[in-house]
């Protein structure tokens, strides 16, 4: 199983890597909105969820998970929101764009892996 | 003003090239009141292309008067548009620090923190003096965030702060965080730090493990070795890009020039085991730096390898060995192989062999 | 040289930042040949020192663009990238040319951006000739710029050597060249006179600006070696050029993620292009 990581962080990319490798999934990042859109249509290999910040340059999360729910091939796909930001506005703006999770930072190992297998179906 | 009013009305045009046009007709001719109107319209221009002409115009403005004009929009709903400001704000010199600064103790947290990714991305000398005075910030993610960039803006001046962070905090995003900065800028008391806190090794976090080994990457010593090959075993796959660092880092400083008869044999075993051929092309070339006899073998094995990488990694290593026994085999390779940049290594190789 | 996976990937990031070229793992050797010359020029021996000085004393990002340089394959020559045109030919094409017969429509844009001295529009002519199934009812027009003047004086005589041809498939070479004695090939009229030549600087503010209704934009290899400001210039250009939908084909390892995120990323058969 392939996730991606979308953040403009480093430290947090690595983290969400750590956790998602440590549970055994396969990992891809990426720095913006843009770079995730990028690497899964440029990817040849198959990626099962995305999990991604909000507040990031060239294009925040909330377009990165609109534009990839106007594409059919990946209506369905799990998304997971990770942010700082943790008002019930950013809640709902979240679940309206499309995400189908919002965890609010800093992640809490057991939740994001709970989650995501809950999306999974595992 | 009638040449203004009808790029000023254009703005709202309905077709997107139009306002596309009109915006940098605006800037290009200086109309008054251009960063008024820009900024207006940004908010509720509904075509993205057309909000990103806007937000390369605006960069092209300086100045105090622009900031103090755009920070106000941070708190907008739209993260697009807060973003947008970050983006153009961090494009600013020195000149806006007193106006960013300010933010720095705004009530609202996420303001605060997007203060702290401009005074980061501005990536001006004086950046980390300012990042330095939210380390405690009463919200985790903003000191988190904080001592990220510090570690990112190599500041050096400011490892004592962080190396007290490290000491007082039970949050694992931090310590993790922490102890990826102090690999960067990390002192003398940065290793005693970490030796102290982390001294029953057993116990340490699974997590925390990875960015326990990136410090040891740059600060570890042979004394650490034990413990990088004990996770070999039990994560030598999931941690392979940091269990590899971290002996490279360690074995490098070390400067030995033979591996110790269990190292060469657990070393052997990983190439064998089932990581990522990029892990294994390291590795290859990383067994070629040391004396031992059993290397030149192993990358005989591996340069017949059908996989590119696999074949790349044990041809290059035998032209850093120098074992002129190994020349009958990197000419079979020349014969066999039609990729181009193993041909290209196959024939160095070869030349280092020779001459 | 050693060059850790780990600066393989540090350098990889920032030349990906600054340029938007990404490059996959089985680059590491051609990377670390390229990253050794410059290193040699500077009598760098590790790549970390390299690194830093491209990120901290590179002020005009001169030593970025030496880099760059080598990093790209400078060549030109007909059907180059031949699977990605396939795709243009094959799928892209196919979808326009539905679209404008049920709108009635009968004209085709196409532009080539830094054409150089012609081997990209006329490939570009060449699959439009046997693409359309009536050519006497489409208007075709393809464009192609550059601000090299030389170049296209070359590029308007349509005369080329061998190795420009290499890759054009023999039937192609047959029907829509002619050789002369001297082994040079020289384009038969019906593919000249469907492109026009135009000496144009992109990074004139007004050049292009009244250029509207492309179908297809082809700009490969060239953004790469345009500073941030400048590429965000050029490929604003480019959408008022596009028609809604319009496509924007980029060089294999080029991305627009760095520059714009106003086009739709779109993949077609393995390919991404970037839709207006």
């Amino acid at each position: 199983m392939k996730i991606l990581i979308v953040d403009d962080s480093e430290m947090i990319r690595n983290f969400h890597c750590y956790i998602l490798k440590n549970a055994g999934f396969e990992v891809i990042t990426a720095v913006d909105g843009a770079d995730a859109l990028e690497k899964l249509y440029g990817s040849d290999q198959q990626i099962d969820m995305a999990i991604t910040d909000i507040n990031m340059p060239n294009m925040d999360g909330y377009t990165f998970i609109e534009r990839l729910r106007e594409d059919s091939e990946y209506e369905d796909m799990p998304i997971v929101i990770v942010s700082t930001e943790d008002e019930l506005k950013d809640m709902e703006r979240g679940y309206q764009a499309g995400a189908n999770v919002y965890i609010v930072k800093p992640t809490e190992p057991e939740l994001l892996i709970e989650n995501i297998c809950m999306l999974l179906g595992k | 003003m009638d040449e203004f009013r009808e790029l000023i009305d254009n703005l709202s045009s309905e077709d997107e090239r139009e306002r596309a046009f009109a915006v940098e007709d605006i800037v290009f001719d200086s109309v008054p009141g251009a960063i008024d109107l820009l900024i207006e319209r940004l908010s509720i221009e509904p075509s993205r292309f057309v909000q990103e002409v806007i937000v390369n115009n605006l960069k092209t403005f300086k100045g105090l008067e622009l900031v103090d004009k755009l920070l106000p929009l941070l708190n907008s709903d739209d993260a697009y548009i807060r973003n947008a400001i970050i983006d153009i704000v961090s494009c600013q010199d020195e000149n806006a620090f007193s106006s960013i600064k300010a933010l720095l103790s705004d009530p609202d947290k996420d303001v605060r923190k997007f203060a702290v990714d401009i005074l980061f991305q501005l990536r001006s000398p004086y950046s980390a003096e300012l990042i330095v005075t939210v380390l405690k910030d009463p919200d985790i993610n903003i000191v988190i965030t904080a001592v990220e960039y510090l570690g990112r803006l190599e500041a050096t001046d400011y490892i004592a702060m962080i190396n007290d962070i490290i000491l007082n905090t039970d949050n694992l995003l931090l310590r993790c965080t922490c102890l990826e900065v102090m690999a960067v800028i990390g002192n003398q008391q940065s290793i005693e730090t970490v030796r102290h806190l982390y001294a029953a090794h057993t116990s340490i976090n699974q997590l925390e493990l990875y960015s326990y080994l990136k410090f040891l990457a740059t600060k570890g010593s042979e004394a650490d070795l034990p413990l990088v090959f004990s996770l070999i075993k039990s994560k030598g796959k999931t941690m392979a890009k940091e269990i590899i660092n971290t002996l490279q880092g360690i074995l490098e400083r070390a400067s030995i020039e033979f591996l110790t008869p269990e190292i060469m044999s657990d070393l052997a075993a990983y190439i064998d085991s089932d990581i990522n051929s990029i892990n294994k092309y390291e590795l290859l070339l990383f067994l070629a730096d040391f004396q031992n006899e059993e290397i030149l073998p192993i990358l005989l094995k591996y340069a017949v390898s059908e996989e590119k990488l696999l074949c790349l990694g044990a041809v290059e290593g035998i032209g850093v060995l120098g074992k002129k026994e190994a020349l009958p085999v990197l000419r079979q390779v020349k014969d066999t192989v039609s990729d181009s940049d193993i041909l290209e290594a196959v024939d160095k190789s070869i030349e280092n062999l020779d001459g | 040289m050693e060059l850790s996976i780990e600066d393989f990937i540090s350098i990889r990031n920032l030349v990906y930042e600054h340029t938007g070229m990404h490059f996959g793992e089985n680059k590491v050797y051609f990377f670390k040949k390229r990253l050794q010359k410059r290193m040699e020029i500077h009598g760098f021996s590790r790549v970390n020192e390299y690194i830093k000085y491209l990120k901290y004393f590179d002020r005009n990002g001169r030593e970025f663009q030496e880099l760059v340089n080598l990093l790209t394959v400078n060549e030109t020559y007909f059907f180059r990238e031949f699977s990605q045109l396939e795709v243009f030919a094959e799928v892209c094409l196919p979808e326009v040319l539905e679209k404008k017969k049920k709108s009635k429509d009968r004209s085709i844009k196409v532009f080539s951006a830094a054409c150089s001295t012609g081997e990209e529009p006329y490939t570009l002519a060449i699959i439009l000739r046997e693409m359309l199934d009536d050519n006497e009812c489409w208007d075709v027009k393809v464009k192609g710029v550059d601000i090299d003047e030389n170049v296209l004086e070359t590029a308007r005589r349509g005369i080329y050597d061998k190795r420009a041809v290499k890759d054009v498939p023999p039937l192609y070479l047959e029907q829509y060249f002619s050789s002369s004695i001297s082994g040079r090939f020289e384009l038969k009229p019906e593919i000249r006179q469907m492109v026009s030549f135009e000496h144009v600087n992109l990074m004139d503010r007004k050049a292009l600006r009244y250029e509207k209704n492309y179908d297809f934009i082809f700009c490969r290899n060239m953004l790469i070696y345009f500073d941030d400001a400048s590429r965000k210039q050029v490929v604003e250009r480019f959408y008022t050029m596009l028609n809604k939908g319009g496509l924007v084909f980029l060089g294999h390892a080029e991305s627009m993620s760095r520059i714009t995120t106003a086009f739709k990323v779109r993949r077609v058969n393995g390919y991404v292009v970037y839709q207006a």
